[in-house]
């Protein structure tokens, strides 16, 4: 199989719908078939990797973990933009270890070097 | 010539997005462009429901979808673990739905030149 440059993009918020769930699923398969994954959470994206959220509060079972289990599947480029995070007051001791900051020129060239994008 | 994969997210009745997903794939087949699938994934499964039962004047995205297999022999997936999760089993998906999944999904993205989503 060829191994393409995908890059999926999470745009909504993390528990108000599973939309982020879905997507990670995505890039699990993805992953489990060795292509080069990015993962890149974007806008009301941000809030999925916030690290201090207990979704069992509100009876919801804790998606948001698999974004910590990321790297098992060989994706080890997981990024929340800069952008995002200022509007929402959000800075990156927030979020789970392990994803880096990105700025839009940066965001520009994740999106330059994927074959395939999806937004989610 | 380049070969398309289409992903679809929207519902049946109640989303544009389906019906612009069939005049994007018609207008490629018209240029002799090739369709691999179009994959129904997260709310888009809905589309493969086989008890459906729409007012013929109201807005239909698994007819145009059913349409465009008919003319087309297009190939329609859906992923069948967000189709479980909605309700959907061999026996209430229409016959003409593929039950597939993500992994063959990801399959195809691979050997696509464009992979389009419609949401």
């Amino acid at each position: 199989m060829p191994v393409k440059n995908i890059l999926i993009i999470h745009t909504q918020s993390s528990l108000n719908d599973l939309q982020g769930k879905e997507a990670l699923d995505l890039s699990l398969i993805f992953g489990a078939y060795e292509q080069e994954v990015s993962v890149l959470f974007y806008q009301d994206g941000v809030t999925q990797t916030l690290a201090k959220q207990t979704p069992e509060l509100i009876d919801q079972k804790d998606y948001l973990s698999t974004i910590k289990a990321l790297g098992i599947y060989d994706i080890d480029h997981v990024f929340a933009c800069d952008n995002s995070l200022n509007d929402l007051g959000l800075s990156q001791n927030e979020l789970i270890a392990g994803i880096e900051k990105i700025s839009l020129p940066d965001i520009q060239q994740l999106k330059s070097n994927a074959d395939h994008i999806f937004v989610i | 010539m380049a070969n398309y994969l289409l992903m679809l997210h929207g519902t049946p009745w109640s989303n544009q997005t389906v019906l612009s997903a069939c005049q994007f794939a018609q207008a490629a087949l018209e240029s002799g462009h090739t369709i691999s699938a179009i994959f129904l994934y997260q709310d888009a499964v809905l589309n493969a429901i086989n008890t459906l039962d729409i007012p013929s004047d109201e807005l239909n995205g698994q007819s145009h979808l059913l349409q465009l297999k008919n003319e087309h022999d297009i190939k329609l997936m859906l992923c069948v673990t967000a189709a479980e999760k909605r309700g959907l089993t061999d026996k209430n998906i229409h016959s003409e739905f593929t039950i597939s999944g993500l992994a063959e999904f990801a399959e195809l993205t691979t050997q696509a030149d464009k992979v389009i989503q419609f949401k």
